[in-house]
């Protein structure tokens, strides 16, 4: 059994949150979505006893904002905006969409509602960007979450990232979630993310989400995006980091012609924990959606893996593949790999499939009787494992970021006692 | 026989695959710089012979001693064997998906040179080196920047291996059936790529079938072996006699004088 991880507020009622909603001086409907997602909290059917609960503690004041974001260039007519202060200056163009456009509180299904409710009452922090009809962003728009250090206990980290790109726009986003530099003996906290994204008709928007929390934090996500009449998403996500890492991400293909593509890749080592979900569904005539994962998991790590693929009635020709392969490097690691294709439409391609292995021992013999001693050639197969993966990064920076960060968690992999049985 | 280390040296080995005896009390003595054919039916344990040397993890050696340049080589691991300069030609060698033959080519021969105390190649020698021995063998730079062996056709794969043998610059070598399934330009350029390699500090094992490659590359011994064991050792006449009349003939012969034997003791 694979334990799964969600989150609790033991200590937290309505009234902390709305002393602080009106100090930031937000407007009456931001706290009345706030205590909208209270409600469908406390609704939310308890966790399975099986579950890690990780409760949760009010989260602090906003952090500084990222610097990377200071010398942004966006054409004419663009916003971006620190979220919690676009609630309050750009009222008319947010309200639409916070919380209720890709990620509607309303539908907040079983699965990943409970952290939707959480995101929503408890977001301190978080961005909003918007393009207008036909702008495309010349450069990719670039961002980094840290953990953030409080005195003592650490606060947990709630942000949400609402984009909305006008028909014809194109952007390029990347996100990464790292530690905030200092290293051992912080006790465990948690980041929370949600990701919420309209693309109107032919935007297109490339998304790059990194998640390299130190292995003290939990990772929270919660993304979804809708997209209309010929949008196209490209989606890419490495994880890598944390104790654990709980993702939900979903694209509704509610326009014709809308295409959905998301590659991603999973690396866990000593006792992390990685459970995504992953959905397309397809409304839209002529829709397309692509998912294709590739995970390594080392030590006593684990993954649930959920991929699926909708088709609504009236989607017709619409074409949902998936397709997720895993490595095993070590018998106690773990892997759930559950895909699934639920059609309601008879005029599809559809086709899925899932594999874990472990590593290919005739190959493994052959790098090593070239001279390469079993951790180096190991090194070298899981690297080419991933090889597929990570020529899909968003960009040549992002692929060269990756490839450091696997080397670095590879050798992490097995830590000394595992090399000290090879020799 | 002279005092000369052996440069391999086979003594009365057992090796078993799936619980099933292949290798039964095989002993072979090559010494530096000659070149031992090896030939033999279908089955014979040729095959299970390179690939026990080579210290495959299927294949459980139950008896006997293996020495190369005088150290115990069955203590080895297969990358600590190649280090010190054992190396195999694979008659199948295994698809690597992801990883570049570049990359490869690249970690493999930093390994040899760290042992040799050489130090890391530098990219620009690298390069330079590979673009040489790729036009020695009559191979496409292209072939740098695809997976190991993945998609690789038969004489691609023998060609690669041939070109990390040069790369590797091993003491002894066994090739396995490398000359199967070439054409006889392929065979050309395999040998001449062996040859180039000719020294009295390399030294050859060639498992073979056939004798057109012989012609190419002279040994100096030619041993048959049959049902795991060496049954018959001998100079090139050796191989042209079994192309002519095939290996019944011996198996007779074997037949006959084990035959003859047993009447004897009784």
């Amino acid at each position: 059994m694979i334990t799964r991880t969600t989150l609790s507020l033991p200590d937290l009622d309505w009234e902390d949150v709305e002393r602080i909603s009106r100090a930031r001086g937000e407007p009456a409907w931001v706290l009345g979505l706030r205590q909208k997602a209270f409600r469908l909290y406390q609704e939310s059917p308890a966790p399975s006893r099986t579950a890690e609960t990780i409760p949760l503690d009010l989260p602090g004041a906003p952090g500084e904002r990222d610097a990377r974001l200071k010398g942004a260039v966006l054409p004419p007519g663009s916003y971006l905006v620190d979220l919690p202060a676009a609630v309050r200056t750009l009222p008319d163009l947010v309200r639409p969409y916070l919380f209720h456009s890709a990620l509607h509180l309303d539908e907040a299904s079983a699965e990943g509602g409970r952290e939707l409710a959480v995101q929503a009452f408890l977001w301190n922090e978080g961005l909003f960007v918007y393009l207008p009809a036909g702008a495309r962003a010349s450069r990719p728009l670039a961002t980094l979450v840290r953990v953030p250090a409080g005195a003592g206990r650490l606060r947990p980290l709630l942000r949400h990232l609402l984009v909305v790109l006008e028909p014809g726009a194109e952007l390029e986003l990347i996100e990464e979630r790292r530690g905030n530099g200092r290293t051992g003996g912080e006790e465990a906290t948690v980041v929370s993310t949600s990701w919420e994204v309209v693309l109107k008709e032919g935007a297109r928007l490339r998304l790059g989400l990194i998640q390299d929390l130190p292995p003290h934090a939990h990772a929270f996500g919660l993304g979804r995006v809708k997209l209309e009449k010929d949008a196209s998403f490209e989606l890419f996500l490495a994880e890598v980091g944390g104790a654990s890492s709980t993702l939900y991400f979903g694209a509704d293909l509610v326009g014709t012609g809308a295409e959905a593509r998301t590659a991603g890749l999973f690396v866990g080592h000593g006792s992390q924990r990685f459970q995504l979900d992953l959905e397309n569904v397809h409304q839209g005539e002529h829709t397309m959606s692509n998912l294709l994962l590739r995970g390594v998991l080392g030590d006593r790590a684990t993954a649930i893996v959920r991929g699926l693929g909708r088709i609504r009635s009236g989607a017709r020709e619409a074409t949902s593949n998936q397709r997720t392969d895993t490595l095993l490097l070590s018998p106690e690691a773990r892997a759930d790999t559950i895909p699934s294709l639920k059609i309601d439409e008879d005029d599809v391609h559809a086709g899925h499939g899932a594999a874990v292995g472990q590593i290919d021992e005739e190959a493994l013999f052959y790098l090593m009787t070239r001279g390469l001693a079993r951790p180096v050639a190991t090194r070298l197969l899981v690297e080419g494992f991933l090889e597929a993966l990570l020529t899909k990064s968003p960009s040549g920076r992002v692929e060269k970021r990756l490839r450091h960060l696997i080397w670095r968690k590879i050798e992490q992999i097995g830590g000394k006692s595992s090399d000290a049985k090879d020799e | 026989m002279s005092s000369r280390v052996a440069e391999l040296e086979i003594r009365d080995l057992h090796v078993r695959v799936e619980g099933k005896p292949i290798i039964r009390g095989l002993d072979l003595k090559l010494y530096p710089g000659e070149v031992h054919a090896l030939m033999g039916p279908n089955g014979s344990g040729k095959t299970t012979l390179a690939l026990a040397l080579m210290g495959h993890p299927r294949y459980e050696i139950q008896r006997g001693e293996v020495l190369f340049a005088g150290e115990n080589l069955l203590a080895l691991r297969p990358d600590e064997r190649a280090r010190r300069g054992l190396f195999l030609s694979f008659q199948y060698p295994a698809e690597v998906p992801g990883v570049s033959v570049a990359n490869f080519l690249r970690s493999a021969v930093n390994a040899r040179r760290q042992f040799l105390g050489e130090g890391d190649i530098s990219l620009r020698d690298f390069q330079a080196l590979l673009k040489e021995k790729l036009a020695l063998l009559g191979m496409e730079q292209g072939v740098l920047r695809r997976s190991v062996n993945e998609g690789f056709s038969g004489g691609e794969k023998k060609r690669h291996e041939i070109l990390q043998m040069i790369l590797l610059r091993p003491r002894l070598a066994i090739l396995d059936e490398t000359d199967s399934g070439l054409d006889i330009d392929a065979l050309r350029v395999v040998a001449d790529g062996v040859n180039s390699l000719r020294s009295p500090r390399f030294t050859v094992l060639l498992i073979t079938h056939y004798q057109r490659i012989l012609r190419y590359l002279k040994p100096d011994y030619v041993h048959v072996m049959m049902d795991g064991r060496i049954v018959r050792s001998g100079d090139a006449h050796l191989a042209a006699q079994l192309e002519e009349k095939g290996y019944d003939w011996l198996r007779e012969e074997l037949a006959r004088y084990s035959a003859g034997s047993e009447g004897e003791n009784a």
